[in-house]
């Protein structure tokens, strides 16, 4: 309040954010906004190949985001390996602000492990450096909409396209407005998405064409998630393993007590009721485990799908929306990327104690 | 049985509409947790931060309720 007109004046990057706003809305007026093609599969980008171990083969669009979050990644590994060669340097730049996220993870693995920080902590930041390059590779511009084009067949619903000079083509608006003043129930059909149910009045959209996108976020694909989840699970595994030796799987396989009840002289119904229900707890723990990687990976790929089909939905229908719904899942990105790395980080650390520590365990099994 | 494909699309978009009813469940956990974490912050101002991160993981338990009903709903619309 003491200084309200200083602060206005200054700033000249404020003033280019205006700018790229009253364009955003100029451009989106004249190219409006489309939705482009939603499928759940990753589009495939070259033809199928066949391999000698791996078998059919193909490089998809979400492979590619990966690729690119990999070389960032190492980029700037480097980086701070470079910042980090002077001793008694201060870290700046790209080295700082790895820095102050190493920092924040470490104390957060240190005050939840505890002695087991050391070991658990590189799995976890791999798995949330990587999760959160990849989600945030979406806010990007041109990515999900630059790439090829291919024509759809008939009966699918395409855009009308026009040549921009050497092999570019954009979405030409001119004829999907003729369109839809020429016809009513081509606006129905347009909100339908995909599904083309009124093939007969559809016959300006027949020979349409639509883009399979160079880069898709790979979080939007099952098999990213998926295998995320199991590499994160074996981690968990492996660190029981390494904390309580083999006894570690005696929580899935509980047959100690089952053993030792027929050495007993005199066996008594209780006696011969608990070792069973250690079984099925065990039984209980061993499913746990499964549903631990389903809920794993149908977490990240539900946010994230539904996070791009709601910047397709808002882009499309909304001309400026869509920006806040930007920052909307810039938030999400790092949320996720975060609960993905704080999960694996605090099962390991329930793998790490002993199992007869009781069931200490419990409140994080109620997923 | 032969269903005119029409009721078919519209019986689809129908039980996306109600797979997401499962949503009420998550939000009124997320509350709770938020009511918890709130409350508990106001009555020890030092331990935010430990609280906050037992928050978020509640939270993302109970968010991943709703992301199944989202993964069902998305199934039905684009996948089936």
């Amino acid at each position: 309040m003491t200084k309200p007109r200083k602060s206005f004046h200054l700033g000249f990057k404020r003033w280019i954010i205006v700018a790229v706003i009253v364009l955003e809305i100029i451009v989106a007026g004249i190219y409006k906004p489309i939705s482009p093609h939603v499928q759940l599969a990753p589009e495939t980008l070259t033809p199928v190949v066949e391999l000698p171990i791996i078998g059919n083969f193909a490089l998809t669009n979400t492979m590619v985001s990966v690729f690119i979050a990999d070389i960032i990644l190492i980029l700037a590994a480097i980086a701070v390996f470079r910042a980090y060669r002077k001793p008694g340097s201060i870290p700046k730049g790209v080295a700082g602000v790895f820095e102050m996220i190493i920092e924040a993870l470490y104390n957060l693995a240190q005050t939840t492990a505890g002695k087991w920080a050391k070991k658990i902590f590189p799995v976890m930041a791999t798995i949330f450096l990587l999760v959160l390059m990849v989600n945030l590779m979406k806010l990007i511009p041109g990515v999900e909409s630059v790439g090829w084009l291919h024509e759809v067949p008939e009966g699918q619903h395409g855009y009308p396209v026009q040549s921009l000079g050497f092999m570019a083509y954009i979405y030409d608006p001119g004829e999907e407005q003729s369109a839809d003043n020429g016809q009513v129930d081509v606006t129905h059909e347009k909100r339908s998405g995909e599904a083309n149910l009124a093939e007969g009045g559809d016959d300006e959209h027949g020979g349409g064409y639509n883009i399979i996108p160079f880069v898709r976020p790979a979080s939007t694909d099952l098999s990213f998630t998926l295998s995320l989840a199991v590499i994160a699970i074996l981690g968990v595994q492996i660190i029981g393993v390494r904390a309580g030796g083999l006894g570690y799987f005696t929580k899935f396989f509980n047959f100690g007590n089952f053993l030792k009840m027929w050495t007993k002289k005199k066996i008594g119904a209780f006696d011969m009721i608990m070792p069973l229900i250690d079984i099925f707890v065990g039984m209980l723990e061993l499913m746990a485990e499964v549903a631990r990687i389903i809920s794993f990976a149908f977490r990240l790929l539900g946010v994230m799908f539904a996070g791009a089909i709601l910047l397709f939905l808002m882009g499309s229908l909304f001309l400026v929306l869509q920006s806040g719904f930007l920052a909307l899942e810039l938030f999400f990105g790092v949320i996720q990327a975060f609960v993905f790395a704080m999960l694996t980080l605090v099962f390991m650390t329930m793998a790490t104690h002993s199992h007869s520590g009781g069931h200490d365990e419990e409140h994080a099994e109620a997923h | 049985m032969e269903f005119n494909e029409f009721f078919v699309e519209g019986m689809k978009l129908l039980a996306a509409g109600i797979a997401m009813i499962g949503t009420i469940g998550a939000g009124l956990g997320i509350g709770l947790a938020g009511m918890g974490a709130v409350q508990g912050i106001a009555r020890n101002p030092d331990a935010a931060g430990a609280i906050q991160i037992n928050m978020i993981l509640a939270a993302a338990f109970a968010e991943a309720v709703a992301i199944y009903a989202l993964v069902v709903a998305l199934m039905m619309v684009f996948v089936a």
